[in-house]
């Protein structure tokens, strides 16, 4: 469509502009013809004119002659000397028939008619007659044109001398038709003549009737002086108007010509013109459209080839046969096409390879597991994802490009060491992945060991000798999986086993995946449960050896999951904290703790409660101010909250943990220490430590006898924490007898089940209550 | 040119013999007309009675006057006669002329002749005759056939009519070109017995016609060009 449009659009434009050219030029040539011709002919008609004035003089003279040749014939002289009027007459007749004149009259010297012949009697009343007589009686001679009673006449006066002026005879011819066409046959002009006088009348002319019809009124109402056109029976007649006689225009010529005839020649050159003009645009037209389809007819083929190109199809060769820009153009499309395959070809390869290496990257091995998957058709066959242990030590200690060429020789050592068919990828890093096809778990594990031999060689760089060491997990297709993902996150499971355990080799065990799935459910069902209030905290109450009261309430996460049921707080807790999702639980512990105090504070219930922090939460350093916020938006006291930090959390970053706690504190939180040694801190850290409670792990308390080595650490790290000026609360107070040796040992603060299990909110409100309707006090029971 | 002489000597002496003649008699009576205005033109002087009765016609003889034709002219081109005298028209010219006259006075024509014609012409009307000749258009000459006897054609403008009885006269002056209706004036005069009478009058005469009309052409080109 765009190549049509393309070529309608120039030929259109073609035409057009030859087209515009043409009608302008013959509108011009038109108009310049018309005017030419109008200025010729009013020039034609100005010397017509004049030849026409010169004529008719001419005419007056040969007229004078020839009467004056009668007036001298001496039989005429002595008729008309005789006096004789029927005589005169007679001879007037006979000589008016002589000079051809339509009359003739014989007028004394003294200006009376003697004798007429052929003559209007009205013609003698008339001035112009007068004035003849008159003139002819001064000048001896007159000349001039009357018209009388319809007829104009060319009226000759000369003497009768015998040889004294006797006589003047007078003839007249006629002005007529006749006149008229000898006339025009002298000038090559219509000539009329009208008489002069209130209503004018054409007394002879060579205009078609119609025309001739029309004249009369005509130049009454459009005056002609000099040359103009006058309008006749539809037609256009350029006119000039000259009076037969200058001294009463009684009669005058109408010198005329036809502008339509003029221009008749000229007609026939217009229709020429138009007709060559019409075949001058048609073979423009035919020329464009045979230029514009020889330059739109490669250009769609390379339209077709730019097409072919944009669909992926980079084989066909473009064959535009041109010399021109647009054959430059289409080789240039030409080479540009195979540029363009080539390079796809490497972005394609490059796309499912790994650039270091060479190998197939994640991409490919996907398709190529797929194709595996595909080929076993149900027949087992083994999976391994092999992982360069310490890699980052590797690049640490080497540098990065010691850690290439271990990984290029490591793609290298695969790629010898296995079957041409087996595929050897590298998923990104330090991981690569086989497939080995038709390959059973114990076949492939007798594999993977010798290439673990083959791989274990050290490579040798620059004199340095670097011994890679791997880890491999192992998967079976279909026993681990029959698609490409599941068979990939097994083997990369069985890899993460194989760290964490410190094994080189593993292969997947049975539900591994579960746990792992578990592992991603607590992570992404979090915000979820928080809402749906899955999570809840329950409280277990710290009780003061010193006055047997509840001061604080430790506050425990409790998760009920829809699918999995009870989640072990450690579980949920290290996977959020893994995966940096743990301070989202964290917000939630405390607003929920803040709100809970500040309830039972409104119910007169005065405890305040303990809240653990994470080691990630101490390395959020907004924590302080939100905390402050918190307590203050809720109008409590600092030291209602007591944030509890485990002592392994402190030692993953001593000194960041020292920063946070120390601005805790000097915020007016009361911090704590806990689960106490298991953390192993020096007593150097501990005394560095801005806290104001140790918590003694459960695992020195749970046990306690007077006689057992936990009873020395739990005296002795009272002790300690006494002289440090620290509380000390133990955990896992179960027995009374316990109890008793705490108190003994000068503990301060007692937690466990002896005393109460972490409990709702509402069921610690209503022990609280039981425990201050007993007086306020924790009893111990015997046990 | 022999036949034409001088015209102004001729007239010189003509003056000398009318001198000589008047102051002879000048005692006796008798009139002398004298007519201004006619310049070099000849004048014919008739005289008649005071009641226009003609004198001396009947008791003279006819007498046959000469009008010459000469070099394609009339000689002489202006003549007085006396009712009933005659003409002779002889041909002096080596070509034929046709001499005619339409006037009423008298018509005639004289076909193409040479030499002298057989016989006079006789005028026996009185009247004015105007001679031209067929041939040649610009011949013209003019007879006054009078009907009186006395009268006398002057070239000098003076005309005397001696021994006239004592009386009344008329006087009639001709001539073609004089202004009026027909060429002819009439004046009164009286005789006394005793002295010689004086008659002085003015007249006045047309430009004479040119010589030779122009051509047609130019008359009426002049005819044209004319306001």
């Amino acid at each position: 469509m765009r190549g049509r449009s393309l070529n309608t659009k120039i030929v259109t434009l073609l035409i057009a502009a030859l087209g515009a050219c043409q009608v302008v030029t013959l509108v011009a040539v038109l108009v310049a013809t018309h005017r030419s011709v109008r200025a010729d002919l009013e020039r034609e008609l100005q010397t017509a004119d004049t030849a026409f004035a010169q004529l008719f003089e001419q005419r007056y003279l040969q007229q004078l002659e020839s009467v004056d040749v009668l007036a001298a014939d001496f039989g005429f002289k002595r008729a008309a000397a005789s006096g004789d009027a029927p005589t005169i007459a007679s001879a007037l007749g006979n000589h008016a028939a002589r000079a051809e004149a339509a009359l003739a009259v014989l007028v004394d010297p003294a200006g009376a008619v003697i004798a007429a012949s052929g003559a209007d009697p009205a013609l003698f009343d008339s001035p112009g007659w007068q004035g003849l007589v008159q003139n002819a009686r001064e000048h001896d001679i007159d000349a001039r044109t009357l018209a009388v009673g319809g007829r104009a006449y060319q009226l000759v006066a000369v003497p009768v001398q015998a040889p004294q002026r006797i006589a003047w005879l007078v003839m007249g011819f006629h002005v007529d038709d006749a006149l008229a066409r000898r006339f025009r046959d002298l000038t090559g002009r219509e000539i009329s003549f009208v008489s002069g006088g209130e209503v004018p009348a054409v007394v002879g002319s060579t205009l078609p009737p119609a025309a001739r019809g029309d004249l009369p009124a005509t130049l009454v109402t459009a005056p002609v002086d000099g040359t103009r056109a006058l309008y006749l029976d539809g037609d256009d007649w350029l006119t000039r108007v000259r009076p037969l006689d200058a001294r009463d225009g009684a009669v005058i010529a109408v010198l005329q010509e036809s502008l339509s005839r003029a221009l008749a020649p000229y007609h026939e050159l217009s229709l020429r013109l138009a007709l060559l003009f019409v075949v001058a645009l048609g073979a423009a037209s035919a020329a464009g459209i045979a230029v514009t389809r020889g330059i739109t007819r490669p250009l769609r083929s390379l339209m077709n080839a730019a097409a072919r190109i944009g669909e992926g199809h980079y084989g066909t060769p473009i064959a535009v046969e041109a010399d021109d820009e647009v054959g430059r153009l289409a080789a240039t499309l030409d080479s540009m096409q195979s540029e363009i395959g080539e390079r796809e070809n490497r972005i394609i390869h490059q796309a499912h390879h790994d650039e270091l290496t060479g190998l197939p990257n994640r991409r490919l091995a996907v398709e190529r597991l797929h194709g595996a998957i595909a080929r076993a058709a149900g027949r087992p066959f083994t999976v391994a994802q092999i992982d360069l242990a310490r890699f980052k030590h590797i690049n640490d200690t080497f540098g990065h490009h010691v850690g290439d060429v271990v990984l290029e020789e490591t793609a290298r050592r695969l790629v010898g060491a296995l079957r041409p068919g087996d595929t050897v990828a590298r998923l990104g890093g330090d991981d690569f992945f086989v497939i080995l096809e038709d390959c059973v778990l114990e076949a492939g594990l007798a594999v993977i060991e010798s290439l673990r031999t083959i791989l274990g060689q050290a490579v040798s760089l620059d004199g340095m000798q670097v011994s890679p060491d791997f880890r491999i997990g192992i998967a079976t297709c279909p026993e681990h999986g029959d698609d490409p993902a599941a068979l990939m996150r097994r083997a990369e499971i069985a890899l993460y086993d194989a760290k964490d355990s410190h094994r080189r080799t593993v292969v997947y065990a049975s539900g591994r995946d579960d746990d792992h799935l578990r592992q991603l459910a607590i992570v992404s069902d979090l915000p979820g449960a928080l809402e749906r209030g899955e999570v809840s905290l329950h409280y277990q109450p710290k009780i003061s050896f010193v006055d047997g009261r509840a001061h604080h309430a430790e506050a425990l996460v409790r998760w009920t999951h829809p699918e999995f049921g009870f989640m072990p707080p450690d579980e949920f807790i290290q996977v959020l904290e893994e995966s940096g999702n743990i301070g989202l639980l964290t917000e939630w512990v405390i607003t929920t703790a803040i709100a809970q105090i500040r309830a039972w504070a409104d119910d007169g219930l005065d405890i305040g409660v303990g809240i653990n922090l994470s080691a990630m939460d101490l390395l959020d350093l907004e924590l302080p101010e939100r905390l402050v916020a918190h307590v203050e938006a809720a109008g409590l006291r600092r030291r209602q909250l007591i944030l509890e930090i485990t002592e392994s959390a402190v030692m993953r970053d001593p000194q960041t943990a020292v920063d946070v706690l120390g601005r805790l504190r000097e915020a007016g939180f009361r911090l704590a220490i806990d689960d106490f040694g298991t953390g192993y801190s020096s007593l150097a850290q501990l005394k560095r430590l801005p806290v104001d409670e140790l918590k003694i792990d459960k695992s020195f308390v749970l046990n306690l006898r007077e006689d057992g080595d936990d009873a020395t650490i739990v005296r002795s790290t009272i002790d300690l924490a006494h002289s440090m000026g620290l509380a000390v609360t133990a955990e896992g107070v179960e027995t009374a007898a316990c109890y008793a040796l705490l108190q003994s040992y000068g503990c301060d603060v007692a937690q466990g089940y002896l005393i109460a299990r972490p409990l709702p909110a509402a069921d610690l409100e209503a022990w609280l209550r039981a425990m201050n309707a007993r007086g306020g006090a924790f009893l111990v029971r015997a046990a | 040119m022999s036949h034409f002489p001088n015209t102004r000597r001729v007239r010189s002496i003509a003056c000398l013999c009318a001198g000589l003649l008047s102051w002879q008699f000048a005692a006796a009576r008798g009139l002398e007309v004298v007519v201004d205005g006619a310049g070099d033109a000849a004048v014919v002087v008739a005289l008649y009675a005071a009641d226009g009765a003609a004198l001396g016609v009947a008791a003279r003889d006819r007498t046959t006057h000469v009008v010459d034709q000469v070099n394609k002219r009339f000689v002489p081109a202006l003549t007085a006669i006396t009712v009933g005298d005659a003409v002779s028209f002889p041909n002096s010219d080596d070509i034929r002329h046709h001499v005619y006259s339409f006037s009423p006075a008298k018509t005639f024509e004289l076909p193409l002749y040479h030499g002298v014609p057989t016989a006079p012409v006789d005028f026996d009307v009185a009247g004015k005759v105007v001679l031209g000749c067929n041939i040649h258009d610009s011949m013209a000459a003019t007879i006054y056939v009078l009907d009186t006897a006395v009268h006398t054609l002057t070239i000098d403008g003076i005309a005397r009519f001696p021994d006239l009885a004592a009386g009344d006269y008329r006087v009639v002056i001709h001539h073609p070109r004089q202004v009026n209706d027909d060429g002819a004036r009439r004046f009164a005069v009286h005789v006394d017995a005793d002295a010689p009478a004086r008659l002085d009058i003015g007249i006045s005469l047309a430009s004479p016609p040119a010589p030779e009309l122009s051509a047609l052409e130019a008359r009426f080109k002049a005819l044209r060009d004319e306001p």
